[in-house]
């Protein structure tokens, strides 16, 4: 509305207008762990392009090419019957990350299920809940998998996955367990159960997207953890069998390696899997880190 | 299986989890006292095959029963047979009758005199014994009688002249006063054996995997210059090299890339033995695959580049293979070379017998996929890695043969075949159970008519001219019509510490290069 009766003076009269600060890509990417994800996404990237990226047939035996130290045809060398590492590198990554992912997915599942009914069900379904993750927890993962793996003839990806899921998720359930005491007794909570809300919706509603960011680390360490059990394996020669190319069942020809003296049949699956696990580390303890750094929102 | 290992792996990690928290003390001191009272200075520690049982009829392809038993014959460097626990022996062709006239100054190894009763007995169970599960029993048919007229002599009569009868009395004859009325394939001898031969058994570690053995000082021949054998049962040849490395073993068998890895090192020595032992796939004929394709086995030849194995598997240390008794002095007719190395020629014999090829790369015929089974077991590298590359071959070639990796042979389980091993080191008739209809060791169930009439014939004829040109016939018959896919001929590479002297490669070995300690009486070791 303008009067003329009155005029606003000021020395220098502006609107203010608080502009949404722009923060630069820089500043949105500080703190992250770049070149963890960088690299992790290279090799994620790498195995998902593997037809593109081999230049042999991971399969095959290239007879005229023993042994092959690294040089320009083959990039990683070759092993004692002529397969080329370079190619079984990329395909082999397919089979350990599937593993990893799936048998995340898998403990994810079990683990937020399990946390979210014991934390939300009443003191002694609780108590005995906890108390059978503990026992469970308490056996060696290893030898637990080993059984399971004895009992039920895991020698695929999907069911070699499910051994390991099945085995691992009891870590994660109990920190989501903690984190869902924590939050049950919120208003918001409380409103939405009042309002005949189910148990479901109540977790996936309102207690998964509070407490994602805090087991957000577990899940990503998981990850390692998984891929590491499934190279363990195949290294004993229990988990996949030889045709199918894993960088643990490449790691299996490894002391036969150290008697002919071809340490690129070693080190290269090696490198590849130390540093596929470094990085997924290095970007779980990221997630650690932000979150115990942030303060809680509620 | 796998199951079976990895069960036995969960075990053992609870076992060890278990010996975590027990009190260590006592174990500790007690291994220091047995390291004190064995002087290891004499003693040769042996890299060998897994055992389970040690007993001359049933293991008669093994080092052990070699050392501990001893025959009314054996064999010289040359193959030959030659008297041992007989002085001398008679034949009077006239009656087909075998006068063996026995040492009068044996001991058996718990002290009791040997005599005829033990020969006796033994033979007795090798010929009328209808539960003995032996795979060799076939080739003591032609006995008909066995008597033993005073206790240091024993006359076989036989119902037809057999060629290779002599050989078959080497067999390592068994103590009567232990194992009467004891069935001979359970017994608890078979696990600390009692006998007659060079060594005597001592213990069976079979948590440490090592069978100790002394030698015997009351031998009646030549009593052998190393005190004492530790054989140690690794199957894994990695484990092997591996224990050669490290000094834990003095000797082992390793193939030929691994031994190639010793070379040029001062501090071990190497024997390449001449061998007649084969590798090869052999199909399991009753099975239902090759119950209806038993005419598509030998055309497979043509698909396998046999040289690029031996050249990557074998080091190059091999012979491409083309008859079960190419080695054999009475075998290797050329003329049963039928399949050279040729991709077109296997794809015209194959349309031939009626395969298509299919749209997935794979021939068929009559509504079946070129598909079969083979065993193998994973600790067995050389095997497995043939078995990869065969199945490779053959998969470019269109026809899937796929490999199954096993911890030991399980026979019932449908598989349509294994990776092969034999060898036929002596008389060509060794092969005579194996191959003829029924016979005591044809596992894989081969059967033809014209096979079964030749070995019968090789068995019973008396001219070496003749049985050389039988076998030759017996090559080409089998090569048209073969049961195993045969592969190659492999060199026996013995590694050893450079103290170990005397192992003498004029012996030609057999499966498993099994048969080196031939002459162990004469070896000796220095550390």
């Amino acid at each position: 509305m303008v009067n003329d009766s009155f005029r606003l003076v000021g020395s220098e009269y502006r609107i203010h207008q608080p502009q949404p600060k722009k923060q630069s890509l820089r500043q949105r990417l500080k703190g992250l762990p770049l070149l963890s994800m960088t690299i992790f996404l290279f090799i994620v990237l790498g195995c998902i392009f593997a037809g593109q990226l081999a230049n042999h047939d991971p399969t095959d035996f290239y007879l005229q090419n023993l042994n092959e130290a690294p040089g320009k045809e083959f990039f990683f060398g070759t092993d004692s019957l002529g397969r080329d590492i370079y190619s079984m590198i990329w395909y082999g990554g397919r089979i350990s990350l599937t593993i990893g992912l799936l048998g995340t997915a898998i403990i994810a599942v079990i683990g937020i299920l399990w946390g979210c009914i014991s934390g939300t069900a009443s003191e002694r379904v609780d108590s005995i809940m906890m108390r059978i993750t503990e026992i469970c927890g308490s056996i060696p993962s290893l030898l637990f998998v080993l059984i399971l793996s004895a009992a039920f003839q895991a020698n695929d990806i999907l069911s070699l996955s499910i051994v390991i899921g099945v085995t691992g998720w009891f870590g994660l359930a109990r920190i989501v367990r903690s984190e869902v005491r924590q939050i049950r007794n919120s208003e918001y909570v409380l409103y939405a159960r009042c309002c005949n809300g189910s148990f479901l919706h109540v977790t996936i509603q309102h207690l998964i997207p509070n407490f994602l960011s805090p087991v957000m680390f577990a899940l990503v360490s998981s990850i390692g953890s998984c891929i590491t059990l499934e190279s363990s394996l195949s290294f004993l020669g229990l988990g996949l069998p030889i045709s199918s190319i894993s960088w643990g069942s490449m790691l299996s020809l490894a002391n036969r390696a150290l008697l002919s003296n071809t340490w690129w049949v070693i080190v290269f699956p090696g490198l590849f899997l130390v540093v596929t696990l470094m990085c997924l580390t290095n970007i779980g303890s990221f997630f650690r880190k932000s979150a115990n750094r942030k303060p809680s929102n509620l | 299986m796998k199951k079976f290992f990895a069960w036995f792996l969960s075990a053992a990690l609870c076992v060890s989890l278990c010996a975590c928290s027990a009190p260590t003390s006592e174990t500790s001191t007690a291994n220091a006292e047995t390291s004190k009272s064995e002087d290891l200075s004499n003693t040769l520690v042996y890299a060998g095959e897994s055992e389970s049982t040690i007993n001359p009829l049933l293991n008669n392809h093994e080092e052990l029963p070699d050392l501990i038993f001893s025959g009314l014959m054996k064999y010289d460097a040359n193959g030959q047979p030659v008297p041992d626990l007989a002085e001398s022996y008679d034949f009077d062709e006239s009656t087909l009758t075998y006068t063996f006239h026995l040492r009068q100054d044996v001991l058996w190894h718990d002290g009791e005199p040997f005599d005829a009763e033990d020969v006796v007995f033994t033979y007795e169970a090798l010929t009328s014994d209808k539960t003995l599960s032996s795979s060799i029993t076939s080739n003591y048919e032609d006995i008909r009688t066995i008597d033993s007229p005073d206790a240091y002599t024993v006359v076989f009569t036989l119902d037809q002249y057999s060629a290779a009868i002599l050989d078959y009395f080497t067999m390592g004859i068994l103590p009567e006063h232990l194992l009467r009325g004891e069935d001979l394939n359970t017994c608890a001898f078979n696990q600390a054996p009692i006998g007659t031969g060079r060594y005597r058994f001592v213990e069976w570690d079979s948590a440490g995997g090592m069978i100790k053995l002394e030698r015997n000082t009351d031998y009646y021949g030549k009593v052998p210059n190393i005190e004492r054998i530790i054989y140690r049962t690794v199957s894994d040849e990695t484990a092997k090299a591996t224990m050669l490395r490290s000094g834990e073993a003095d000797l082992a068998w390793l193939n030929a890339n691994y031994a190639h890895q010793f070379e040029g090192d001062e501090a071990y020595r190497s024997w390449d033995f001449s061998t007649a032992d084969y590798r090869g796939v052999a199909m399991d004929m009753s099975s239902d695959f090759w119950a209806q394709n038993a005419d598509s086995i030998g055309v497979l030849n043509y698909a396998l580049d046999k040289q690029a194995i031996i050249d990557s598997v074998l080091n190059g240390q091999g012979e491409i293979a083309y008859s079960p008794i190419q080695l054999n002095p009475l075998g290797s007719n050329p003329d049963a070379d039928l399949y050279p190395y040729d991709l077109q020629r296997f794809a015209q014999e194959m349309e031939a017998l009626g395969w298509v090829m299919g749209s997935d790369g794979l021939y068929e015929r009559n509504g079946q996929t070129f598909h079969f089974t083979v065993q193998t077991r994973e600790y067995e590298e050389e095997r497995v890695d043939i078995a990869n590359l065969v199945s490779s071959m053959l998969r470019k070639a269109g026809v899937d043969m796929e490999v199954v990796l096993v911890t030991s042979f399980d026979w019932n389980a449908g598989y349509d075949g294994f990776l092969a091993g034999y060898a036929t080191q002596f008389d060509p008739d060794m092969i005579y159970s194996q191959f003829v209809s029924n016979a005591s060791g044809n596992t894989m169930h081969y059967s033809n008519a014209e096979v079964d009439r030749l070995l019968n014939e090789g068995r019973h004829t008396q001219s070496p001219d003749q049985r050389k040109e039988i076998y030759g016939q017996f090559e080409e018959v089998y090569a048209q019509a073969p049961g195993i896919l045969l592969v190659a001929y492999l060199d026996g590479n013995y590694v050893g510490i450079s103290g170990v002297d005397g192992l003498d490669t004029t012996r030609v070995l057999e499966h498993h290069s099994v048969g080196v300690m031939w002459n162990i009486e004469e070896w000796t070791i220095n550390r």
